[in-house]
């Protein structure tokens, strides 16, 4: 079930809201929390029954083994870490069975030139942000860092239907202590709340997101089939593809956040207008956090971190990318996608090393004035494009498309301009129609070009994101370490240009109304998320 | 973690979710008066005939033109493949015999096709109807606002699934083609433009020679056995009955088409035929015409229109052996 079609927001949700608050101002915690447990468990089903076994069986196992983890408490530290090792293996092994067996099996294949067959294994919608979630459990139980006994919070705290499909990964000690705790009082203001950021989210993915599949998909599906795209077909389809991908996300993640409010539960940040980042490093703390959170306190911290020197660190540091692109799905293009983004970051870092030891006076050890820096909005740019060539790979379906879109990228598949600019190069010779141009037209639409590209790029660089325009009634959980989650309530001592706040005054709320009418009227034909693949 | 908001006195508790109701009750009743304001305006826009999608105009003008016409042997109905294709002069000549032309375009789908059918059996009882589609038909949605907009047929519930038949009727007037079609073809009254003119028998083409640029693929990319519709075939069933019925021969002939995509489609051309032939139709084996790219307009699927005589002959040799 989408969030994004008539069955989700006009039958399922009314229901599950209806039922949860008629629970919960019965003073029935229980029942609510169950009524929300059984809601989720219809919406994931919806996908496919068979999964629901999947995700029940996943959910009691872990449940089990945490609780045997937390009876080990006072026992040596060797069997804990048995029991912790046999239950992240099994978590890791059904990810890995259901994401990468046929990958695996087919790269062996080519390889070595056999011809094992694997049936074909559907993947479980939501499985990679589940299976993390549960992990991170286990691995705080093992730490003695909180084990909640009931298996109703810990059912929901999985299952909860806003983020089960696509996140945010969230921590169980920002849900679960959540649950159940009764806020009757506030039902209308958290269906005024969490409608707003739903409906803003709702907006960026069928207005924005969906407009711009539609020539990324040209360009990138025609790649796909061996059809090398022209230099400004190949620029449009990427740039296209980076804002459906942020706006397709960004909404997901709004979406997301507001569907929890109207349960009154509060999630995490997952996404800080990334493409204000102004280094790599920057991005990563606004780009699916709650993923970065997961990595950094699972992967690249157990890895030893920045404990055993620069050098090591950078080794972690790019080991955990390449994991992360992984996860995102089976084949070289996310493993490419992973690998750019772990060298970018490593040279991030070392950059930043440098320009570290050199803004310190080695004979005084005085911060000296810092050395030039580039302005904001360049640097921006910079990384906005280092972006945009990075989500090349990740878009591509095979590396024989990514390679046809790079070198049209770099204009080695030729300049194709619009047919109607034929006439003018015919008044301006030689300046207009240089050697390799010619007027075949453009796959995509020129409109798209002209219109779109300029607008959005406003839109994500000097706007300011739905959180920051809610930050009055505190939206979203700050996550420690991801600065751009921080959101402050009060105005800020010097206003920027652009600061709107969201209130809850009539004006407002028409203003949502209309934008929730115009999605309506656009509701032709629901599309996925381009993060449930993952 | 606290949760400072929660710490609120009753008074000012009350006020807040008064204030609350006030913005939820305007946010929806925002979003209803939007609604009901878009409806009744593409209701208007409709009754006055001012919907400009792609194209009410032409089906007027093609109700018009069957209002006047003397029978013929053979009618032709179908998409914009058809009405960029074909001139009905050139046939008459080529076939010794008049013949008549309903094309519509993509958006009425199949059922607009259905519904020209039946226009056209309530006025004369042709020997030979042929059905000429866009190869990409069979992967497109379930035609039902085509169908609601030629209207006025049988009952709608007769012929659609469950979920069509209430979303057709609950969001026809607030579907985004057709809002933005109101107001386009308002917009033009307003300022007294007319939109898409008809020349020769259809909506004028644009003049443009070999438009679609040599990546343009998107149309035919999705040309795969995988991406059939079966509900596609729903309105083909429908006309193959009314034939048998009447006892007509009915052809199905695939439009002419990117040469690109009678390579790419070569599965995906022997399944839909297989899928059209088991709705009861005969499938015209020799169709496509695969045209080269010179030769294509504004889309994969229409001709140049300074070749529409030689696509008509075209057509012509390639259904001779159907015809009655």
């Amino acid at each position: 079930m989408l969030f994004n079609s008539i069955s989700f927001l006009f039958v399922f949700l009314p229901v599950a809201w209806l039922l949860f608050h008629v629970a919960e101002r019965a003073g029935l915690p229980k029942l609510a929390i169950g009524v929300l447990i059984a809601g989720s468990f219809v919406f994931y089903a919806y996908w496919n029954l068979a999964y629901v076994f999947i995700l029940g069986g996943s959910i009691f196992a872990n449940y089990l083994i945490a609780a045997h983890l937390d009876a080990l408490a006072g026992l040596r530290t060797l069997s804990r870490r048995l029991v912790l090792s046999v239950g992240i293996a099994a978590n890791l092994g059904l990810l890995g069975w259901f994401k990468y067996s046929n990958f695996l099996v087919d790269e062996f294949n080519r390889t070595t030139g056999t011809g094992f067959e694997l049936a074909h294994i559907a993947l479980p919608i939501g499985i990679s942000f589940f299976t993390f979630q549960q992990i991170a459990y286990l691995v705080d139980v093992y730490r003695r860092a909180g084990f909640d006994s009931s298996l109703l919070r810990y059912c929901l705290f999985v299952s909860f239907f806003p983020q089960l499909i696509a996140g945010p990964i969230v921590h169980h000690r920002e849900m679960m202590p959540q649950f159940g705790r009764g806020r009757s009082g506030r039902i209308i203001r958290d269906l005024a709340i969490g409608g707003t950021i739903f409906v803003i989210g709702l907006a960026k993915k069928v207005i924005i997101a969906d407009s711009m599949a539609v020539p990324a998909d040209l360009v990138f599906d025609g790649a796909a089939a061996g059809l090398a795209p022209t230099l400004i077909d190949a620029w449009s389809g990427a740039l296209c593809f980076a804002f459906q991908i942020y706006f397709d996300f960004s909404g997901y993640c709004d979406m997301a956040v507001g569907l929890a409010r109207l349960f009154g539960i509060r999630l995490p940040m997952n996404f800080a207008s990334p493409y204000k980042a102004t280094s790599i490093i920057d991005f990563w703390r606004r780009w699916h956090i709650t993923l970065s959170r997961f990595l950094r306190d699972y992967l690249y911290v157990p890895l030893g971190g920045n404990r055993s020197g620069p050098a090591r660190r950078y080794v972690n540091v790019f080991i955990t990318m390449v994991l992360g692109g992984i996860w995102h799905g089976a084949g070289w293009p996310f493993a490419i996608w992973g690998v750019l983004h772990g060298i970018l970051i490593v040279i991030n870092q070392g950059w930043r090393h440098w320009q570290a030891s050199r803004a310190t006076d080695p004979q005084t050890g005085r911060t000296q004035i810092s050395a030039m820096r580039m302005p904001v909005g360049i640097q921006r740019a910079a990384i906005f494009v280092l972006i945009v060539l990075t989500w090349v790979p990740f878009r591509a379906a095979d590396a024989g498309a990514m390679t046809l879109v790079y070198a049209g990228m770099a204009g080695l598949n030729g300049i194709s301009l619009p047919a109607a600019f034929a006439p003018v190069a015919g008044l301006l010779p030689g300046i207009v129609d240089p050697p390799g141009v010619v007027f075949d037209g453009l796959a995509v639409d020129p409109a798209q070009i002209l219109l779109w590209i300029p607008a959005l790029l406003c839109l994500v660089w000097l706007c300011p994101n739905s959180m920051e325009i809610m930050r009055g009634v505190r939206p979203i959980i700050a996550t420690k370490g991801y600065p751009a989650t921080h959101l402050s309530r009060s105005s800020p001592a010097r206003p920027a240009r652009f600061r709107p706040v969201w209130l809850l005054r009539p004006r407002f709320a028409l203003a949502t109304g209309l934008v929730l009418a115009v999605c309506l009227i656009q509701f032709n034909d629901p599309s996925r998320f381009l993060y449930f693949q993952f | 973690m606290t949760h400072r908001d929660f710490s609120i006195s009753s008074s000012e508790r009350s006020s807040k979710a008064g204030s609350a109701a006030t913005y939820v009750a305007f946010m929806v009743g925002g979003t209803i008066a939007l609604l009901v304001a878009v409806a009744i305006f593409s209701h208007i826009a409709l009754r006055h005939d001012l919907i400009d999608i792609r194209n009410t105009k032409i089906l007027n003008h093609q109700i018009r033109k069957l209002d006047t016409a003397a029978p013929v042997r053979t009618l032709f109905v179908g998409d914009s493949s058809l009405g960029a294709m074909f001139d009905q002069g050139v046939w008459s000549a080529v076939a010794g015999e008049p013949a008549m032309q309903l094309a519509l375009t993509g958006t009425y789908g199949y059922a607009g096709s259905y519904s020209m059918i039946v226009r056209a059996l309530e006025r004369f009882r042709p020997d030979t109807i042929v059905l000429v589609h866009a190869l990409d038909m069979m992967t497109r949605d379930l035609s039902t606002i085509g169908y609601v907009l030629a209207r006025p047929l049988e009952p709608l519930p007769a012929l659609i699934p469950a979920m069509n038949r209430l979303t057709t009727r609950l969001s026809f007037y607030l579907d985004s083609q057709i809002v933005g079609g109101a107001m386009g073809g308002v917009m033009r009254a307003a300022i007294g433009r007319e939109s898409n003119p008809i020349e020769n028998g259809f909506l004028r083409q644009p003049d443009v020679a070999g438009a679609v640029s040599h990546i343009a693929t998107g149309d035919y990319l999705r040309l795969r056995p995988e991406r059939i519709n079966p509900q596609k075939t729903l309105f083909l069933k429908q006309i193959a009955k009314l034939c048998a019925r009447k006892g007509i021969n009915c052809i199905y002939a695939h439009g002419p088409v990117f040469a690109g995509a009678c390579e790419a489609g070569a599965a995906y051309l022997q399944a839909i035929n297989e899928d059209i032939t088991d709705a009861g139709l005969i499938v015209a084996a020799e169709s496509p015409s695969c045209v080269p790219q010179p030769e294509l307009s504004n889309t994969i699927n229409h001709v140049r229109k300074d070749l529409k005589p030689a696509y008509t002959r075209r057509y012509h040799g390639l259904l001779a052996p159907y015809l009655n």
